[in-house]
């Protein structure tokens, strides 16, 4: 991230003109990208934004909120990206200084400015937000990492159990049918043997973008096991699932997958299930995928199956949730 | 044009000065504001006629407030009047609009008219100083 050109969106608020107008000359003189306004009240209005400027110049007294109060608004949100504020201010009282630093302003500078000083400590502020940004995209990497399979990048099987555990709660609100598939890519062994983990690995891959492609935009894939994935699928029934499975296992064998070690044929087996009562039990819905699941393998693989759900409603059977 | 300056400010008879500790007041320290602004006399001259065109609507509101006792009022006003003059380096019209705003927060109303009165003053002569300054 070029420090040149990051963080250059700026507010400035102060009701003088005459103040304004100058702090406008020498910010977009200095390349930053100013938006000024003349009271407290449109300040938040732009601060309260998604697309907030980053760093702030305010004046202290100001019709509609004052600069300081404006410090702590800003201050008490969270889940915000940082803004850097600067009081601009003609007080030059100790006191006026230690309010402004309590109420949350990042600094404080005296009426009439300084240029070279305040050009000086806006790349400090700018260095304040490089850091926070730096930590910011850390720790989504992060977040990424925590919920997603490394090898295929889809949700690993933590996420679609919960988008599961999602849909089950949603059916009982809104009585909505939801479907659930247990895919299986056929001999994956061999793969592995013939070809090499790695081939392996991105097999797996294709695979996954194969299914993802075929999923609507509220549907979820994720990994479930070493060749295994799990599908679920919203506001759908029987029938809606059962091709939804179909039009996956059709996109994994209709094409050879392309690998370092030429072309390869890859087929995936399907199992089918779908909650269509509110409330079923979670555990039995992905067991009867995998029993389906079982059955497609036997039957010759390449194939979709579907175990109907006859008694949905788990009155206190075996497995328990 | 300091001779200039300090010919006008004699003749003044300025209230405000004698209030006040500091020694003699200049109308506009040229110089300083020139450097503030980097050299740029176009800035300068581009202030000044909003200075212009601002102070008298602040200098209305300020004698508003000194008619209905708005202490809180006219300490904004005599604020900012003070921030858009020390732009300009108008010392005499900033030290004035300190006064005011001094008294406006303590509340000393009595005194209010008149320091405003020596306020506008010194926005008059720091008007002619800058038909002077921005013509040259």
């Amino acid at each position: 991230m070029g420090e040149a050109t990051a963080n250059k969106t700026i507010l400035i608020a102060d009701d003088d003109l005459v103040s304004r107008r100058l702090l406008e000359k020498f910010l977009i003189k200095w390349n930053y990208d100013v938006t000024a306004v003349s009271d407290g009240t449109a300040a938040l209005r732009i601060l309260d934004r998604d697309d907030t400027p980053r760093l702030a110049i305010l004046d202290w007294m100001m019709p509609g909120t004052e600069g300081v109060q404006i410090c702590r608004i800003i201050r008490e949100r969270v889940d915000r990206p940082y803004i850097y504020v600067i009081l601009l201010t003609g007080k030059t009282e100790k006191q006026d200084l230690l309010k402004a630093l309590q109420s949350g302003a990042d600094d404080f500078l005296s009426k009439p400015f300084d240029a070279q000083e305040l050009q000086a400590r806006l790349h400090v502020g700018r260095r304040i937000l490089d850091l926070q940004d730096g930590l910011i995209a850390a720790k989504e990497e992060l977040r990424f990492r925590a919920t997603h399979d490394s090898v295929t990048g889809i949700y690993n099987r933590a996420m679609v159990l919960d988008a599961m555990n999602r849909e089950h709660a949603r059916q009982i609100r809104d009585g909505n049918p939801f479907g659930v598939i247990l895919a299986d890519l056929d001999h994956f062994k061999s793969i592995n043997d013939n070809h090499g983990h790695l081939c392996g690995d991105e097999v797996l891959k294709e695979a996954a973008r194969r299914m993802r492609a075929c999923i609507r935009p509220y549907d979820v894939v994720g990994r479930y096991g070493g060749e295994e994935f799990l599908i679920v699928v919203a506001r759908a029934d029987e029938a809606v699932t059962l091709r939804l499975a179909e039009r996956m296992r059709k996109a994994i064998d209709s094409t050879p997958f392309v690998s370092d070690a030429g072309l390869i044929t890859v087929t995936a087996s399907f199992g089918v299930t779908a909650s269509l009562e509110p409330g079923s039990d979670k555990k039995m819905l992905v067991q009867l995928a995998d029993e389906a699941l079982y059955r497609a393998k036997r039957n010759g693989r390449n194939q979709c199956e579907i175990s109907r759900s006859n008694d949905p409603v788990a009155s206190g059977s075996i497995s328990s949730d | 044009m300091l001779d200039e300056i300090d010919k006008a400010k004699k003749k003044s008879g300025n209230a405000a000065e004698t209030r006040s500790t500091h020694a003699a007041t200049k109308v506009i320290d040229l110089p300083a504001a020139l450097e503030r602004l980097e050299g740029d006399r176009d800035l300068f001259s581009e202030l000044a006629a909003l200075f212009k065109a601002e102070s008298p609507k602040m200098l209305d509101e300020a004698r508003r407030a000194v008619a209905s006792k708005n202490s809180s009022q006219l300490q904004h006003q005599a604020h900012t009047l003070k921030g858009a003059a020390s732009n300009l380096g108008a010392t005499g019209v900033s030290d004035a609009a300190s006064e005011l705003e001094k008294a406006a927060r303590a509340g000393d109303m009595a005194h209010a008219g008149e320091l405003l009165n020596a306020l506008e003053k010194q926005v008059g002569l720091l008007f002619s100083e800058l038909e002077t300054v921005c013509a040259g």
